[in-house]
């Protein structure tokens, strides 16, 4: 056997006043979680848009250092200058000079002298009377010391002097 | 217990007494001669009775049990409600329209229905009604007998509840029932025993199973029932 709960009174019903007072304290508590709703959309919206903020600047940052990358690996403009002067401070001009100095052949002379440092050659233009003048003056600059000199042209005339250029790799 | 600590009262209805106990006393006990006196009581009491609520316990002959057993296809309860309903007036013989409490329990088991007369709880409600009362509780007194029985160390097969117009007899084994009647009217001890000795013929219970509660407006004899509605009116038997 088990208790029972018979039970044949009615239901009690609340009064009005009742219904009234938990309508008036739902509608609070509704109100109440309106607000919390509403203040929250305004919080989430402000966080967006500090999200949004802090991903563009990340994004600027990005762009930066990318563009700073590319730099790096870009030769500056004033990098071959620099490049050439700093070969050109290395490049041997008075030992070039010393030993075009030291070789004098009667009739031969020196008309112009191109240094590129970068490349580091040596053209020389000269003004020659015969070829047999020419062919002891570049037999004298290779017996001196330094880089081989070698005729890269020669042009001769018959009633003026030929030029020849010859050319040495420093 | 769902009613211990009420600060109201407790009145008792049948059909040959009322009865009235407030705070663990008899402040009211009459015997009357059928229903209608016993409802004239009730309205001569509710004008002072002094409180806003009270519980309101039947007799066994105006709350009768009805031991429903397994129907298949009946599901819900509503339509155990019916089923209840159709049984009313072969158990008890009435023929009024009534209203059925039914238990909730398990399917294919046995379960509990009670019925009382529809008229006579209107007319109770329009009563305390009248006088600013609440019944915050209409149920049979043998049910809170049966509570209090249940939570005795020493429990019987088959308790017999024996008020002022009825003997109800309510039986099983563990938590199951497979008795519940009551014999009205039963309106003293000698027909009382005549009942039980009959159920006890036609079923496998014996004597020494049984255990009693009476409900008894014969005398106000201070008396220790326990914890039961109506208490100072209480006797327990072994």
């Amino acid at each position: 056997m088990r208790a029972l709960k018979v039970e044949f009174a009615p239901r009690r019903k609340l009064p009005v006043a009742a219904w009234y007072a938990m309508a008036v304290v739902l509608a609070a508590l509704a109100a109440q979680q309106g607000v919390e709703a509403w203040q929250l959309t305004q919080r989430q919206q402000a966080l967006r848009a500090k999200v949004d903020q802090l991903r563009g600047e990340s994004d600027r940052q990005e762009q930066l250092r990318e563009e700073a990358k590319a730099k790096a690996s870009m030769p500056l403009p004033y990098a071959q200058d620099a490049a050439a002067v700093a070969k050109l401070a290395r490049f041997p001009i008075e030992r070039l000079l010393a030993t075009l100095e030291s070789v004098q052949i009667v009739g031969v002379k020196v008309v112009s002298l191109n240094v590129e440092p970068a490349q580091g050659e040596v053209r020389m233009e000269v003004e020659y009377p015969d070829q047999g003048a020419l062919l002891k003056y570049l037999a004298a600059l290779n017996s001196t010391e330094g880089p081989a000199w070698r005729l890269q042209q020669a042009q001769f005339a018959a009633t003026q002097p030929g030029t020849a250029t010859l050319v040495s790799q420093w | 217990m769902w009613w211990v600590g009420s600060k109201g009262a407790d009145v008792y209805l049948g059909t040959r007494a009322f009865a009235v106990c407030k705070r663990e006393e008899a402040v009211l006990v009459q015997p009357t001669e059928d229903l209608a006196q016993s409802l004239a009581r009730l309205a001569a009491w509710l004008p002072q009775s002094g409180t806003r609520a009270a519980r309101l316990w039947l007799s066994g002959g105006l709350c009768r049990p009805m031991l429903l057993q397994p129907v298949e296809g009946i599901a819900g309860d509503e339509e155990w409600r019916r089923v209840a309903q159709s049984m009313v007036g072969m158990q008890t013989g009435w023929t009024a329209p009534s209203e059925v409490w039914v238990e909730r329990a398990a399917a294919g088991t046995p379960r509990i229905a009670v019925a009382v007369q529809q008229a006579l709880l209107a007319q109770l409600q329009e009563l305390a009604g009248a006088h600013r009362l609440r019944w915050s509780h209409i149920g049979p007194w043998w049910g809170d007998g049966l509570r209090a029985a249940l939570q005795m160390p020493q429990r019987g097969r088959v308790l017999a509840v024996r008020d002022c117009d009825s003997l109800t007899l309510l039986g099983g084994d563990g938590a199951q029932f497979d008795l519940a009647t009551t014999y009205a009217p039963v309106v003293d001890a000698d027909a009382a025993d005549a009942a039980l000795s009959r159920m006890l013929m036609s079923s496998d219970a014996t004597p020494d199973q049984v255990w009693r509660i009476t409900l008894s407006t014969a005398s106000l004899a201070t008396r220790d029932a326990g914890e039961v509605a109506l208490a100072p009116l209480v006797e327990w038997a072994a």
